[in-house]
């Protein structure tokens, strides 16, 4: 079986500014992203029966925040998703399962975020580390040094290098990548053009962690309205329906598990190819979560591009991934250059690459799309096809 | 003067671990029914979901699984360490058992994946601390 329960359709994104230092607060910026993928869609805000986001803690608006300040009407199905999951994509996952089965009509997802220290400072407290388990294991690995997941990422990286070979290059050309696309993006806060001298000299953090390996914090909000394939049918844009969705955890360890390379990553692959009936050779355009340059190089592999290991030789220098390339990569510039939107980004542009609205940076005609988020233990990934 | 350190915080399931590297001693939890070793330490077995598990000491032998140089404060209270060796450290006593800790005694550049090492313990909190030095190296001065 391909599809569970009721064909469904990504029939409206929409984005907030995006900002580097002072910003709106982000329930401003929340609510601007969800009026405009409820416009872009075609609808209004009492259409929405329901909501679905996903923040890290307490750090962005929840559902009944957006739902009385867009007066929404009674939300049919809804959830704040927290912790763990695949970053933002996590809320477009639950809202298409809750479209699919028929919990809710239209559902909207939204992910905010505000000026977050990101990936490049993400330290806990000087405060007592507190016990009880958080997904990094900080109360058990804080008292040796280890703080947040860039360790975690550089020794990802080493062992990836002792196991499969490769060199820094492989991880240069995701992030000159990024910054090839985001020249054509105007909302992207990291346009100009990277060199790989200046990638390999970047400031290195935790060897051979780089800089540039990691992406961009920014204040932000994006958001995308699910509903039915029947229901999108008759909204302005171009259907793009959701051919396959899945999760996967691995052993749901981000540290100690037993595939520290790969996490989750394949098994997600595997359900995506099989729920979507497709495989890589089907996909015609690819958006990869590169919160850190290894989770994106990664997911090329789990997902079958290319071998494990050998996915530095596949990029070709940059060429197979960049503007004319035959698997176009991260379109808005990702998250190392248009900013860390956290998730949700990926999709969006997915869809509007595949309505063939991306404008200067429109990738040909693609009408298909894989998109797979965050990383070992929290997993999540879509297949698009249009209509 | 230097920053404080986040604190060891012991929880009823990992004081052993706490308690063990002071009196020079590495820990871990193995279950009393099926004697699979776990770390970090769990409430039940991973592997029978027995409740009964117990505090074992290890050998304090290791080999480097990965490792990274970490060169930027990350908290300010080990900015003077910088640069210093993060690794996981496969434990010999059963495949796949890992534990995140330092390796000292030697310079971060000759750290590499497959360097055998042994714990060397050093008082925290009025706790220990279980870190790693090659096997070999000079006795710390």
């Amino acid at each position: 079986m391909s599809r569970r329960g009721r064909p469904v359709a990504i029939a409206g994104i929409g984005y907030s500014g995006v900002f580097r230092g002072p910003s709106p607060s982000v329930e401003s910026l929340t609510t601007d992203a969800c009026l405009a993928a409820i416009a872009d869609a075609g609808l209004s805000a009492r259409d929405v029966d329901g909501i679905f986001e996903y923040q890290i803690g307490h750090e962005s608006p929840k559902c009944h925040y957006i739902q009385r300040v867009l007066r929404t009407g009674d939300l049919a199905a809804y959830a704040d998703i927290m912790g763990t999951g695949a970053s933002g994509l996590a809320a477009a996952l639950a809202a298409v399962d809750a479209v699919a089965s028929g919990a809710c009509e239209t559902a909207l997802a939204f992910r905010g975020m505000e000026q977050q220290a990101g990936n490049t400072g993400s330290a806990v407290g000087d405060a007592a580390i507190q016990a009880g388990g958080t997904p990094m294991h900080d109360e058990l690995v804080a008292p040796f040094g280890m703080f947040g997941i860039i360790p975690a990422m550089a020794m990802r990286m080493a062992r990836r290098k002792f196991e499969y070979g490769g060199r820094p290059e492989d991880y240069g050309h995701i992030a000159l990548n990024a910054r090839r696309w985001a020249a054509l993006n105007p909302r992207a806060v990291q346009r100009q053009a990277l060199t790989m001298e200046e990638y390999l000299g970047a400031k290195m953090l935790c060897d051979p962690l780089r800089l540039l390996d990691c992406d961009y914090p920014v204040s932000g909000a994006c958001a995308v309205i699910i509903t039915t394939a029947e229901r999108a049918r008759d909204l302005p844009h171009r259907v793009v329906g959701v051919a396959g969705h899945a999760q996967a955890t691995g052993d749901g360890d981000w540290i100690f598990g037993e595939d520290f390379l790969y996490g989750g990553a394949p098994r997600c692959a595997e359900r995506l190819w099989a729920r979507s009936g497709m495989g890589p050779a089907d996909i015609e355009l690819a958006q990869l979560y590169d919160g850190f340059t290894y989770m994106t190089l990664t997911w090329l592999e789990a997902l079958g591009f290319c071998k494990f290991g050998e996915a530095g030789a596949w990029l070709d220098e940059g060429r197979m991934i960049g503007p004319g390339g035959r698997l176009p990569l991260n379109t808005t510039g990702g998250q190392l250059a248009e900013g860390r939107l956290h998730g949700l980004s990926f999709l969006a542009e997915a869809v509007l690459q595949l309505r063939g609205a991306a404008q200067a940076r429109q990738a040909g005609d693609p009408r298909s799309a894989v998109v797979a988020v965050s990383s070992g233990p929290q997993c999540g990934g879509m297949i698009l096809l249009r209509e | 003067m230097t920053a404080s350190r986040p604190r060891i915080v012991p929880n009823l399931a990992n004081r052993f671990f706490w308690e063990g590297a002071e009196r020079g001693a590495l820990m871990v939890l193995r279950c009393e029914v099926c004697g699979f070793r776990a770390h970090p330490s769990p409430d039940r077995c991973p592997r029978c979901a027995a409740r009964a598990l117990a505090p074992e000491r290890l050998s304090g032998r290791g080999t480097v699984y990965s490792f990274t140089i970490v060169r930027r404060a990350f908290h300010p209270g080990f900015a003077d360490d910088l640069p210093y060796v993060l690794a996981l450290v496969s434990l010999p006593e059963q495949a796949g058992l890992r534990m995140v800790s330092r390796v000292i005694n030697t310079a971060p550049e000759a750290v590499c994946i497959g360097l055998e090492v042994e714990a060397v313990f050093v008082p925290a909190d009025g706790f220990g601390l279980a870190l790693f030095q090659p096997v070999q190296a000079e006795a710390p001065q």
